[in-house]
């Protein structure tokens, strides 16, 4: 008898030892979703894709242009190269001439270094040329030659684009002072922005003075308003904007617009000194364009807006007085705040 | 010392357990070895290193196996084209590394765009290659980045033991053996409380220990098993090579709608014409034979007429009559002419008549009588119209009725196509400024352009379809009388929209499914509503977007590859 409970005891302790063994086991697995997880939250930084400078947590969009923040990689991190444009314009650019303009991205330092580039909206590089008194806009894709330089022809006053305005092709018609942003990614690395001044030869523009705000244009049949929540433009915090697109006197949903680089619509946005740039691309909510941006100053802006219907595209142009002040809170944004 | 023989025995039957469940193992060695690989296959998909690289107009994937720094290692290089995945041929292609500049690679063409790649990593550090490529397609500059020497495929391994440890049967085993040895541990011991807290913290620390080992293994692989429980699957770059896998980018385009609807095609109003016999008889010759062009006017076939037993006892007496009274009128005739002086010339003049009307009526009836030239009451039948003559099945010498059709001429030049339109599709028909015919069967191989001639003006009562009817010119008769046709209505105005090709459509578990190329090698599945198929097109209405690639061939191949992960 007393042999059988011993028995019976020896079996339990047994199989008590093996279960709690395997419950380990699987608790182990358990404490490993959490490890993960909580690595995720720390360990890695999230970054604006254009702005390298914004970090903040998964999910979160970025002040200035209203993009996702995006995983930054421990490599991208560790990268301490300094980039720049190298640029070069064969002959001097002289108004109404052909020329060639070229761009090579650059390592300080190590400049023999080929760099390459990352796509970003469907371009390795995006060149926008203003002129400097904002006047004049134009947003052009250099391309790769095999000498490793990106290129862009200027056409002669009175050349035909072969593929439209806005391609692989610009032009010059009238000398004075040009400003040119260079907006690329090199591999491996953060968002670049160079700012490149350019002298045009010949008789210059007349430059042109803007005072007064224009929140709608008309371009091409359609018609573009920039409303801001609140009524007015505000420096600081994040602006909502919405866009709202006419034609033919109704509302059209920005919907049926095609994609023009992988967006419905880019923005751009230059202050008055041409300092200051920003490339937004809205989403659309409800048919609206929904622009989230942050001015950081206040003053004069100019603003255009392209986006493309039946394979041509449109730039609706405007003038931004942004004053000084914090902009309303989204009722939006907070609505979907309390949401989560 | 009973009880002690009996723990003996208890620990020689847990042993022996014990032994048969690792036999049992040992025996499914073979299975173990295969089961230890499967997982690799399954988890990683992946039993080589790789390194991609994209631009809008290459696709660049590295592979490679574990690489011996100061060893000269063979890299494999895909190009293909990036929208289409088509590979890329006669590329001259240059690579540097920025991490080494003096790295040389010898760069050796295998076969359309798969290229072998030398050359011999001195350190143990992260490479990045810089491709210059220059092909047809324009030049480029790209990075493969992350190229590790020295590195292992460690993360096989470690699910390798990790699948062997964690199993539940290696623990009860490990546990029931444990608890025996400090069961027996335990009944021999003198000083029972110490060994109680001894054998406590031998339960505990194990455990201590392997929590942490698990815990690291299991945090490189979390992100990677998420893929088993997506609809991603591995596709091979050679594979995909091989059967020619291409895509295409999404991209929203210009589709023009169109409404299918069943006809049938009917001749048209002057397109066919029957010839029946006039009235009873035989056929006494035939000019024409099936199938062949006549034109209007044409001889078809001649009929004699059949004369009934009636119809001959009227001739007959007909025939008499017309005797007697030629004979009469003769002999009157002569009379009033030998007395020409004295009668009345009206009365000469009358008799004259007389006799020669019945002298010719005479003439008639011997000609009718006359056997040999019976062809004058032959019937000749001509073709009313120009086309063919369909079948018909009698032969010279049958006897024919009358009103019975002995021929059908069909003119197939231009044919009517009767369409049934719905209610709800008739707006689209009538707004419609396209139309094609197309045979209804699967493999459409024959289409012609048809233009709307008649609006319906009744609507069938039994299935509430308006009859439309098209013209369609068929010259070379390619269409039939009596054909199923499906007729497509193009909208006037196309409407923006993504279309793929058919070809990109395939079907799992009876839902519409296409593949999505996500990375050089990895593809996904994607569940899609569809709507309007134009025949070479159909319209995503869900389940896709711009700008993603879509397998457009060898989506079989795909599916299959899919189904067999």
């Amino acid at each position: 008898m007393k042999a059988t409970i011993k028995n019976i005891a020896f079996a339990l302790f047994a199989g008590a030892a093996s279960m709690a063994i395997t419950s380990c086991g699987s608790k182990s697995s358990n404490a490993d979703a959490e490890h993960d997880h909580a690595a995720g939250d720390h360990a890695h930084t999230y970054a604006c894709p254009m702005h390298a400078d914004v970090t903040g947590k998964e999910g979160e969009t970025c002040p200035k242009c209203g993009m996702k923040l995006e995983l930054v990689s421990a490599d991208k991190a560790a990268n301490t190269n300094t980039y720049f444009m190298a640029f070069k314009a064969t002959p001097a650019v002289e108004a109404g001439k052909p020329a060639l303009l070229s761009f090579t991205p650059s390592i300080k330092g190590n400049e023999s270094e080929m760099v390459p580039l990352d796509i970003q909206h469907d371009k390795k590089l995006h060149l926008i040329v203003v002129s400097k008194d904002l006047s004049y806009f134009d947003h052009i894709h250099p391309e790769f030659q095999a000498n490793g330089s990106y290129d862009i022809n200027v056409l002669a006053k009175g050349a035909n684009y072969t593929n439209g305005r806005f391609h692989n092709e610009t032009k010059f018609e009238q000398g004075g002072d040009y400003v040119l942003f260079a907006d690329y990614v090199p591999s491996g690395a953060s968002h670049q922005l160079e700012r490149i001044e350019l002298n045009v030869s010949g008789t210059p523009y007349k430059a042109q003075k803007y005072t007064t705000a224009k929140t709608v244009s008309i371009t091409d049949g359609y018609e573009v308003s920039l409303v801001p929540e609140g009524g007015k433009f505000f420096n600081e915090g994040t602006s909502h904007i919405s866009g709202i697109i006419k034609k033919d006197g109704k509302e059209i949903s920005a919907d049926t617009f095609e994609n023009y680089l992988a967006a419905k619509a880019h923005v751009v946005v230059i202050s008055e000194d041409s300092q200051n740039y920003l490339h937004v691309h809205p989403e659309v909510v409800n048919g609206r364009l929904d622009l989230h941006t942050t001015f950081g100053k206040p003053g004069i802006f100019r603003g255009w807006m392209q986006f493309q219907t039946n394979g041509q595209v449109h730039t609706a142009d405007f003038v931004i007085v942004v004053e000084e002040g914090k902009a309303p809170e989204s009722e939006h944004a907070a609505a979907t705040e309390h949401a989560h | 010392m009973k009880t002690q023989n009996h723990f003996l025995r208890m620990i020689l039957m847990a042993f022996g357990l014990l032994l048969t469940t690792s036999a049992l193992k040992a025996s499914g060695g073979d299975d173990h070895t295969h089961a230890g690989e499967k997982p690799v296959a399954e988890v990683n998909g992946k039993t080589y290193f790789s390194s991609e690289a994209i631009s809008d107009k290459y696709e660049l994937f590295l592979k490679y196996q574990p690489i011996e720094p100061g060893e000269e290692a063979t890299l494999w290089l895909f190009i293909s084209e990036y929208k289409t995945n088509r590979p890329l041929d006669s590329a001259i292609l240059k690579i540097t590394s920025k991490e080494d500049k003096n790295l040389k690679f010898t760069i050796v063409r295998i076969d359309r765009g798969y290229y072998e790649v030398k050359t011999t990593f001195p350190s143990t550090k992260k490479y990045s290659l810089t491709v210059t490529i220059n092909s047809a397609l324009g030049s480029d500059l790209l990075l493969l980045q992350n190229i590790e020497p020295g590195k292992q495929l460690v993360a096989l391994e470690a699910e390798h033991s990790r699948s062997f440890f964690s199993s539940t049967l290696f623990l009860v085993g490990v546990g029931l053996v444990a608890g025996l040895l400090m069961m027996f541990v335990f009944m021999k011991a003198r000083y029972r409380k110490a060994a109680a807290g001894f054998l406590i913290a031998l339960i505990v620390l194990p455990t201590a220990q392997l929590q942490p080992a698990w815990a690291h293994e299991g945090h490189g692989d979390a992100g990677k098993k998420g893929n088993n429980f997506s609809n991603a699957f591995e596709v091979p770059k050679e594979t995909q090579f091989l059967f020619d896998v291409l895509t295409q980018p999404v991209q929203q385009s210009s589709f023009t709608e169109s409404t299918k609807l069943f006809g049938t095609v009917i001749p048209s109003s002057n397109g066919q014409a029957v010839v029946q016999s006039p009235q009873t008889g035989k056929i006494i010759s035939l000019s024409v034979k099936v199938g062949q062009k006549v034109a209007k006017g044409e001889l078809l076939a001649t009929i004699e007429p059949s004369i009934d037993a009636g119809n001959t006892v009227t001739f007959l007496s007909e025939k008499n009559n017309a005797e007697a009274e030629l004979l009469a009128a003769q002999k009157d005739y002569e009379r009033l002419k030998s007395i020409e002086d004295i009668a009345a010339k009206k009365d000469v003049a009358e008799a004259e008549s007389r006799y020669k009307k019945a002298k010719q009526n005479k003439i008639l009836f011997e000609n009718l009588s006359n056997s040999s030239a019976s062809n004058a009451r032959a019937i000749v039948l001509k073709s009313p119209i120009n086309g063919v003559v369909s079948n018909f099945t009698f032969a010279i010498g049958a006897n024919v009725n009358a009103n019975e059709t002995l021929f059908t001429i069909t003119n197939l030049s231009t044919v009517y196509v009767e369409a049934q339109v719905f209610d709800k599709d008739a707006d689209k028909v009538y707004n419609g400024t396209n139309f094609l015919v197309e045979c209804s069967t699967t493999d459409i191989h024959k289409t012609a352009e048809v233009k709307l001639l008649a609006r319906a003006q009744s609507i069938n009562p039994t299935n509430q379809t308006q009859r439309v009817i098209f013209e369609m010119e068929n010259p070379d008769g390619e269409f039939k009388i009596g054909e199923f046709v499906n007729v497509r209505v193009f909208a006037p105005q196309p409407i923006k929209e993504i279309a793929l090709p058919n070809s990109a459509i395939s079907e799992i578990n009876g839902r519409p499914v296409i593949f999505i190329k996500d990375n050089a090698e990895q593809f996904s599945v994607s569940y899609v509503s569809i709507g309007q198929n134009n025949g070479t097109h159909t319209v995503i209405k869900k389940g896709v977007e711009e700008p993603e690639r879509v397998v457009i061939n060898a989506t079989y191949q795909m599916k299959m590859i899919y189904l067999n992960q």
